[in-house]
């Protein structure tokens, strides 16, 4: 893998190798599996999102938190202050992270939290781009490189960093993608890397009940739309006056001094207000 | 560095809602059913710490029969394990218990029985999904749930390791890494290796003509 983001693309800026045909050559040789291998498990994966995301849509469960459940659909309806494109997006990852906590199969990225914003920006953007399937794969391969960098330069879950290591990554990932899709060039690739991640830098985990519905869901939500805020800002040549990789930089060192009880514990943030320990109780009062 | 390839970041497919709490709990089960061997027909699960605290929301319990039946993280049939194992006459029992502070707060202890033939396992599900086994019958054991890894009792004797090596080089494998637990009273061992390459079948009846050897698994996940 590559040692930084900063090593990734310019690496590819002056060998002239598009970026996601460098990444996949990296897997090729430190792997030593053949490139037809991986484009087979992108492709398992992308089909296992694509068919979360359907599933999602139609299948109707019932959350552990009650109060939580049948949120997404909500989202499927016209835009009154985002557009429809935003809107159902939002509606797509809200959707996807119902499913996850409803024990749907899904594809952790980076984990099953953080599951449904990736696959809900790369579609949309598909879409709104009119893309081919080998653009979104492509889109895919670049997501993965930056999550996998991120996590080896900071961290990929919230029992380590806080949410910022799970949506503030997905939402990075995702933003770095749909940039590379629309064309944008590596330094904007970078900015939209570095602005998704310092919008929510500091961003705690703090489930209520310990449990992965409540605010992760919804979370996916901001996830969504923070990628494609950062991802029009680079290409409108909007820069980040700190580059992604002193970002994550600090990312890390941020999750690392975060308090103990805003790390997956449950027992800090929204999960100990009053509401969010009623529900505790009531979930759990015959093992308390 | 951790992550080496892109599929560790886009290429775990599961089951949620939790990676440690649903997949990992799942993958714990699954390879505790392939040490025993066999579908038990009866089983007793004890779940501890965190697991005990947070196992309804997070499908723990359904994840574990899951994989006692014999489902992968990746089964979307994990859902419906409880109704499976109703079906199949899968005989449960479940409680919370405490291992005490030695043990990852997300372990669960699993008790296999056939008739005569019993088993307990305990693992812990150590985050991302992955796993370690950490006891089989009060032995120590340590391996998690990697492809091609052997797993042996046989009586504590002379020669023993030398005949697994022995057996091992005649089917061409390498062995990557090996440990050994041993329990003086009874007299017996466990003995894990993970090899570079898939472990065939056959090597089970070649080491089984040993003596010395109790019982083999191959867990290749």
């Amino acid at each position: 893998m590559f040692e930084s983001i900063s090593n990734l693309l310019n690496e590819s800026k002056t060998t002239g190798i598009p970026l996601h045909e460098l990444i996949i050559n990296d897997e090729m040789e430190f792997h030593n599996i053949p490139k037809q291998i991986i484009i087979e498990k992108l492709n398992k994966s992308l089909g296992i999102m694509k068919l979360s995301l359907e599933k999602a849509l139609v299948e109707d469960f019932e959350l552990p938190i009650k109060e939580a459940s049948h949120q997404a659909k909500r989202m499927l309806s016209p835009g009154i202050f985002c557009g429809n494109n935003l809107k159902e997006a939002v509606g797509w990852a809200m959707a996807i992270g119902e499913y996850n906590s409803g024990m749907g199969l899904i594809v952790a990225c980076p984990t099953a939290g953080s599951s449904g914003t990736l696959p809900a920006v790369l579609f949309k953007a598909k879409e709104i781009l009119d893309k081919s399937d080998e653009d979104i794969l492509n889109a895919l391969v670049v997501a993965a490189a930056i999550g996998a960098i991120i996590g080896n330069n900071a961290m990929l879950s919230g029992s380590e960093g806080g949410c910022q290591a799970e949506i503030g990554v997905a939402s990075a990932m995702a933003a770095a993608a749909i940039t590379y899709m629309a064309g944008g060039t590596h330094l904007q690739i970078d900015n939209a890397i570095a602005l998704t991640l310092k919008n929510l830098l500091g961003l705690v985990c703090d489930p209520v009940a310990g449990l992965v519905i409540s605010p992760c869901i919804k979370r996916n939500a901001i996830g969504v739309v923070n990628a494609f805020l950062a991802a029009e800002m680079a290409l409108s040549g909007v820069t980040s006056i700190i580059p992604a990789d002193e970002v994550v930089d600090a990312m890390m060192k941020v999750g690392r001094k975060m308090p103990y009880e805003l790390k997956e514990t449950g027992k800090g943030g929204i999960a100990a207000t009053k509401t969010g320990k009623r529900i505790r109780k009531s979930l759990f009062s015959d093992i308390l | 560095m951790k992550y080496t390839s892109i599929f560790d970041v886009i290429g775990h497919i599961m089951v949620g809602p939790s990676s440690s709490h649903t997949a990992g709990a799942c993958q714990i089960a699954y390879v505790a059913r392939l040490l025993f061997g066999k579908k038990p027909k009866t089983v007793k699960i004890g779940l501890h710490g965190s697991f005990a605290e947070t196992y309804k929301g997070h499908g723990t319990d359904i994840a574990i029969f899951a994989g006692l039946l014999g489902f992968t993280p990746e089964d979307d049939m994990i859902k419906n394990a409880f109704e499976i194992a109703e079906k199949e006459g899968l005989d449960y029992s479940f409680e919370l218990v405490d291992l005490g502070v030695d043990y990852h707060p997300n372990s669960v202890s699993i008790d296999m029985i056939d008739g005569s033939e019993k088993m307990n396992v305990i693992g812990a599900s150590i985050g991302g999904g992955n796993i370690i086994i950490n006891e089989i019958d009060g032995l120590e054991a340590g391996f998690g749930g990697e492809p091609n890894t052997l797993v042996i009792l046989n009586h504590d004797k002379i020669g023993a390791l030398a005949n697994i090596a022995n057996t091992l080089q005649k089917f061409k494998l390498n062995i990557g890494s090996m440990k050994i637990s041993r329990n003086l009273k009874k007299k017996i061992a466990l003995t894990w290796l993970e090899a570079d390459t898939a472990i065939p079948e056959d090597l089970i009846d070649e080491l089984k003509k040993y003596p010395e050897i109790i019982w083999v698994r191959i867990i290749n996940v």
